[in-house]
């Protein structure tokens, strides 16, 4: 244990002396945080629609439904003011074709338009493919609540207002709220750079082999990287959170933890690399692809109608996801146990693989 | 082999893939005794070493050091020995005081006496200096330092003088015989005939992972050696130079000859060097 903990003392001073890493590694933290407390932490809580409404008098009259346009109105204003005193804005479209390009060019959240002909009402509801999911929810329920103002009965059409997932209208995260668990895992995904390195200097330059003659053995060597990986990279990632105001007493225990596994993580995958790697060059090449496909989760975070069951397969997914569910939707520690195994698995899958290819690369 | 060895290698081997690296070799040191292990690159000095110091364990044969199998008691072993490598393996943005401490702190020694250590390889005023701003001599000298922090009863020297300045050199050549004359037992691995001859007790040729001999200097080069005679001198008006083998009748004869001739520039006696024996037992080269 005494050597372990020489060679992480030895480490950590290292990484202190190395000033080009521990200024860069501060200035990112210095600018993530600036990132954060320079974006609006206001939300845009009004609810831009588009509208298209064709209704023939014959099936109005066998619907029952008054078509006059101040009728219209009055029934569409009302609908409007919505419940829990949510702001709709209607934009009105000429035709099917100039709603659909109002929602493509993103002039409003969704397109409705509301069709009736004959006994059964066409009810479209237009979203675009980069639609928050949230957003697409918040205009179904709209969808249906108009539908239903203007008739005055639920919508016989087969119109399915299902809202998928968190259904956020009337509570939208701030932006910079969201951002705030992209950064923290983007600081923690840079640690990955820095560890590669420290290792990869170590088998280029023999001084792994010089310590492996001594007393060390290669498990000792092992952990003490893993632990100045995981102390170096928590400290940063917990410094971040600090500033950006995610630790509070609700909060704490599960960034600590979160974080901690986390660190452990990008320490495993910073040791396939680092043993991968023959010079700075080829290391830095190599914890780009990594890089890449972890840092993807994180974009759950600012689009979320990006989820999909793909991203499961990712390791920061169960990362990332607790993280914005502890730090932007209340939930708990307790509600993220599967999270928590799957990181466990992850990590211990990464550190088995890096250690096998550190130790053929030291054979 | 040599009694009360404390170092033995008995029938090791050693193969990467198809390539036998080290075919069943065998040898022993002795306490207070330097072996050279001589041998052209890619011979098999270095996986050799490997397997002595516990890098790698052997695939045939059994490897003693101190009495002990290195496979089963790896960790008490590389206590008591010191290993300097070929290459530079230091950490540069550290001082050489501050490396030694390290390392002295990995075998349990608390306060070691840096400052004598570097005193002993030649670098007395460089302790604080950043290893990165060393020339490479000065890099070896550390290494060596390194080597002996915690006090070894066995020292494993790959190439310790390999491309270096006649000082360095010498300050080292000069540390591994006040190391043999404190006891310890020196396996060093060397392209240089001159410092193997100069330094060892016995030398092992090894070329193609076997070993092609194995004996004192002083044995090898009476074997192998053809002791000549070189004389220079001038013979109308043009210069001549003859070799004479000492052990012939007829030399006697002839240097009188020579010598009465009254025109002799030089003359002087030459031994095979081991470089000689190597290349006529092997067939190679060692540089």
């Amino acid at each position: 244990m005494n050597r372990v903990f020489a060679i992480v003392r030895k480490d950590v001073a290292q990484i202190l002396r190395n000033r080009f890493v521990a200024v860069i590694s501060l200035l990112f933290i210095v600018i993530y945080a600036l990132m954060y407390y320079l974006l609006p932490s206001d939300v845009d809580e009004v609810f831009r629609m588009g509208f298209y409404l064709e209704v023939s008098e014959e099936a109005a009259g066998e619907l029952g439904v008054e078509v006059g346009e101040d009728e219209i109105a009055e029934r569409l204003s009302g609908a409007g003011k919505g419940e829990a005193g949510e702001g709709l804005e209607l934009v009105w479209a000429e035709s099917v074709e100039g709603l659909r390009r109002s929602v493509e060019e993103g002039e409003v959240s969704a397109g409705l338009s509301f069709v009736v002909s004959g006994a059964e009402p066409e009810l479209v509801l237009y979203v675009s493919s980069d639609t928050p999911e949230e957003v697409a929810g918040a205009g179904e329920a709209v969808a249906a609540e108009i539908g239903y103002a203007l008739l005055g009965f639920e919508l016989p059409a087969d119109f399915r207002a299902t809202v998928i997932g968190t259904d956020m209208a009337g509570r939208q995260i701030p932006m910079k709220d969201r951002l705030r668990v992209v950064l923290i895992s983007f600081v923690l995904l840079l640690e990955l750079f820095s560890l590669g390195n420290l290792l990869m200097e170590e088998v280029q330059k023999k001084t792994a082999m010089a310590l492996l003659v001594t007393p060390v053995t290669l498990r000792d060597f092992i952990s003490a990287k893993a632990v100045t990986g995981i102390l170096n990279t928590f400290f940063l990632g917990f410094l971040l959170a600090l500033l950006l105001g995610a630790v509070s007493a609700g909060t704490w225990l599960a960034v600590v933890v979160f974080l901690l596994l986390g660190a452990a993580m990008m320490v495993g995958v910073a040791f396939i690399v680092g043993a991968s790697s023959r010079d700075f060059i080829s290391m830095a090449m190599i914890s780009v692809i990594p890089m890449v496909v972890l840092i993807i989760p994180g974009f759950l975070v600012i689009y979320p109608g990006f989820e999909s069951p793909v991203l499961r397969a990712i390791p920061t997914y169960w990362l990332v996801a607790p993280l914005n569910g502890i730090l932007n939707y209340g939930m708990r520690l307790s509600d993220y146990t599967t999270s928590l195994i799957y990181i466990v698995l992850f990590t211990v899958g990464f550190f088995a693989l890096g250690s096998f290819i550190l130790r053929r690369r030291l054979a | 082999m040599v009694g009360d060895e404390r170092i033995s290698a008995e029938n090791i081997a050693y193969s990467y893939g198809d390539l036998l690296a080290v075919d069943h070799i065998s040898f022993g040191v002795g306490a207070g005794q330097v072996l050279g292990f001589l041998g052209p690159n890619g011979a098999g000095k270095t996986t050799t070493l490997k397997m002595l110091i516990g890098l790698l364990a052997p695939q045939g044969g059994k490897v003693t050091i101190l009495g002990r199998d290195i496979t089963r008691e790896r960790e008490e072993i590389q206590g008591q020995i010191g290993v300097c490598f070929e290459e530079k393996s230091l950490y540069e943005d550290m001082s050489a005081a501050a490396n030694l401490r390290f390392f002295a702190s990995l075998f349990g020694i608390k306060r070691p006496d840096t400052a004598a250590l570097l005193d002993r390889v030649g670098l007395p005023g460089e302790r604080r200096d950043k290893v990165a701003n060393y020339s490479k001599g000065m890099k070896q000298r550390l290494m060596v330092a390194r080597a002996l922090v915690n006090r070894p009863k066995v020292l494993f020297l790959d190439e310790p003088t390999d491309g270096l300045d006649p000082v360095s050199s010498e300050a080292i050549r000069d540390v591994i015989m006040e190391e043999k004359a404190g006891g310890v037992t020196v396996f060093l691995t060397t392209h240089d005939m001159m410092e193997a001859d100069k330094l060892s007790d016995h030398v092992a040729f090894i070329s193609d992972g076997r070993i092609a001999a194995f004996d004192t200097p002083e044995n090898l080069k009476h074997e192998y050696g053809k002791r000549v005679l070189k004389i220079r001198y001038h013979e109308d008006g043009r210069l001549r130079e003859q070799e004479l083998p000492l052990e012939e009748k007829e030399t006697g004869r002839r240097i009188q000859e020579i010598l009465e001739g009254g025109n002799v520039l030089d003359m002087h006696t030459e031994e095979a060097t081991l470089e000689d024996i190597f290349i006529r037992l092997t067939g190679k080269k060692l540089g």
